[in-house]
């Protein structure tokens, strides 16, 4: 048994075999080149392809929730097209008429020891993530295979140091831990371990040097210590330990799976947002209590032709299959417009593609080949079962009685065609436009719920695009003026006996929560794995003390204000 | 051209998140964009790279200045720019 001690990165404890890790470089020679045209364009193409890679990865890592991390990802596309690293590239390859491979390497190390030459310990750590993106396109340019790790059990990643993109690229199920003998703990990869629950321990000295592969391995996230070929003591207090851990998890997910009430007892129902099928296992997993926004654009975007009712039918009924018939599951029909235009049906460019034709709008206009297929396939799957739909982007009364009207037909069609309608239905509409929020008590009686957009319903409120980064100390979801659109909503749900909820990002944002259901909102729908937080912040408040922040909310004069007395409650 | 100064008060100063963020907003604009630090040196503000090796830790004080047809409305965005980020760290 030897102990090495290291830097505690990201807290756990990881039993299991060791998997040495070596991360891909690309030998790089240098050779001359005559035209140097040549090589700008085979340095491109490379960009291209790894531009392509990056793009995926930030995808992934959003789709997966983790939206701070797919950052470091961004960042890595900025240092990708980064003009002064290509111009300087670009230069070598014309003066020195050397190849792409060694004009980068040359260009990007010049960078490299800048960065490293900071005090600022921070801004030093980022030459790991140029180095990162250097490695990728030498690879890319030498024309060697990106290989994905060959990790093929569950392990624990013992590495001399490690690349974020080595870090994002493990298959998850079997990455047990990670040892790191370098690192830091600032590193890139050292911030996903965490924020993937993977225990972690850096600067453990000569592990990669001295231990070999399959080596038995204990690694303590916490205390920074690493035991190799541990003693059966050793193995038998940790498995001990290992275990009260998970026993302790399991108890938060029983809890979970409890109804959700205030401490006074009041229900409050927190459901998923899905973006398509594979999410909806992930919801059942964190014990969604439904789905507040089954998106369903996913069988529509990318597509050279449109899914037909039978394709259609066949996804919606394998997500009702997974999440069951205890919990509403809504459906939203599909909501793209102007800014992400269908392949398949050609629209006219917008001036403002944000106030254009999009939601309910584009289907409306074109209900032969988007409204009709996509109503028949959802009142298909949902034959004799319950079925929830709502449209988005609803302004006017009109919209919803001809969409109602419609939907009713089909209905009929459907039945002389030997389906029965659902054993139980209902039909709403998206709050995102203010106009619907101040008309809601005339929309009421025309609905059976309102799911409220609160990202579409503040970039319209405050007239500010939600992807303007300078504009960003205006579109906060918690701005007054918003929440006064929300309690008016479910003001006027109320009152008619119908029900209201959240689809939008607030909905999960632990400063909101009370808030929301303070204004009297029955419903939370957000991203799955925000769920088992937002579960517990509810039982900790009572209705009385949530409506009591929530009036106060309503009177103040901006979101900082809000989000300054909500402070007082968050941790 | 247009020149206006901000200080940096964020806590891990102009790190690799908001230095995409803001280069990737410098990148809107036509004019020649460009960060003196204060004491320091001076950098595009349309490189990662060029921001990231000034080394901006929270404290530095940069002059945004910007120099083209749209300099006025490129210095003004890229200072709000900062603020919002000193904001989010508060």
């Amino acid at each position: 048994m030897k102990i090495y001690t290291g830097k505690p990165a990201s807290p756990g404890i990881a039993i299991g075999p060791v998997f040495l890790f070596k991360s891909q470089i690309a030998t790089i020679k240098t050779y001359s080149i005559v035209d140097p045209a040549a090589e700008y364009k085979r340095l491109e193409d490379a960009l291209d392809k790894v531009k392509v890679d990056l793009d995926k990865l930030v995808e992934k890592m959003q789709s997966d929730g983790l939206l701070e991390e797919a950052g470091i990802f961004q960042a890595h596309i900025a240092i990708l097209e980064d003009p002064e690293l290509l111009d300087a590239t670009k230069t070598l390859i014309e003066q020195k008429k050397v190849n792409a491979e060694a004009a980068l390497t040359e260009a990007s190390g010049t960078f490299i020891e800048m960065l490293k030459a900071l005090e600022d310990e921070y801004l030093a750590a980022r030459a790991a993530d140029i180095a990162d993106v250097v490695r990728k396109i030498n690879i890319e340019l030498c024309g060697e295979e990106y290989a994905s790790s060959s990790l093929s059990k569950p392990s624990i990643v013992v590495a001399e140091d490690l690349m974020p993109s080595d870090t994002a690229a493990f298959p998850r199920e079997f990455v047990l831990g990670l040892c790191i003998e370098l690192g830091s703990i600032i590193s890139h990869a050292a911030i996903l371990a965490k924020a993937m629950g993977i225990p972690a321990v850096i600067q453990a000295p000569m592990v990669a040097h001295k231990i070999e592969n399959g080596t038995m391995l204990i690694i303590d996230g916490k205390k920074g210590e690493v035991i190799a070929d541990p003693t059966p003591e050793y193995l038998t207090s940790y498995r001990a330990e290992l275990e009260k851990r998970k026993q302790l998890e399991e108890v938060l997910l029983t809890r979970s799976a409890l109804p959700v009430r205030t401490k006074d007892g009041h229900t409050v129902q927190i459901a998923a947002n899905l973006g398509n099928a594979t999410d909806a296992v992930k919801a059942a997993a964190m014990h969604a209590q439904g789905v507040g926004l089954m998106r369903t654009e996913f069988l529509f975007m990318d597509k050279p032709d449109l899914p037909d009712e039978t394709q259609q039918a066949a996804t919606y009924a394998e997500i009702m299959d997974i999440m069951g018939q205890e919990y509403p599951l809504v459906f939203r029909t599909l909501d793209v417009g102007g800014d992400k235009p269908l392949q398949a049906v050609a629209q006219a460019a917008e001036m403002n593609p944000f106030l254009g034709v999009r939601g309910l709008r584009l289907s409306l206009l074109h209900d032969e080949v988007l409204f009709k297929p996509q109503i028949k396939a959802l009142l298909k799957a949902g034959s004799a079962r319950n079925l929830f739909v709502m449209f988005p982007m609803v302004t006017s009364i009109v919209e919803v009685r001809a969409a109602k009207k419609l939907f009713r037909r089909y209905m009929d069609e459907l039945t002389l065609e030997g389906f029965p309608p659902p054993a139980h239905l209902e039909v709403g509409i998206m709050i995102e436009v203010p106009g619907a929020a101040v008309m809601a008590d005339k929309l009421a009686p025309e609905v059976d719920f309102f799911s409220i957009g609160t990202n579409d319903l503040t970039q319209y409120t405050q007239a500010a695009d939600r992807n303007q980064t300078s504009l960003s100390y205006i579109s906060d979801g918690l701005e007054p003026a918003v929440l006064r659109l929300v309690a008016k909503v479910a003001e006027a749900a109320n009152a008619h006996g119908k029900w209201a909820g959240i689809c939008g990002e607030l909905g999960g944002d632990p400063m909101a929560i009370p808030i929301l259901i303070g204004l009297g909102l029955h419903e939370l729908s957000m991203n799955p794995n925000a769920i088992p937080d937002a579960k517990e912040i509810v039982r900790n408040w009572t209705m009385e003390k949530a409506r009591e922040v929530a009036l106060k909310a309503l009177d103040m004069e901006s979101a900082e204000q809000v989000r300054d007395m909500m402070k007082a409650y968050v941790d | 051209m247009e020149k206006k100064t901000v200080t940096i008060t964020n806590k891990e100063g102009l790190h690799a998140r908001p230095a995409s963020v803001f280069v990737k907003e410098a990148g809107k604009f036509k004019s020649k964009i460009t960060l003196l630090k204060h004491g320091g040196k001076e950098g595009n503000a349309k490189s990662i790279l060029s921001l990231l090796s000034l080394g901006i830790d929270s404290g530095s004080t940069v002059d945004i200045c910007a120099d083209g047809e749209d300099e006025v409305l490129a210095a003004e965005t890229l200072c709000n720019l900062i603020d919002g980020f000193n904001k989010d760290s508060k």
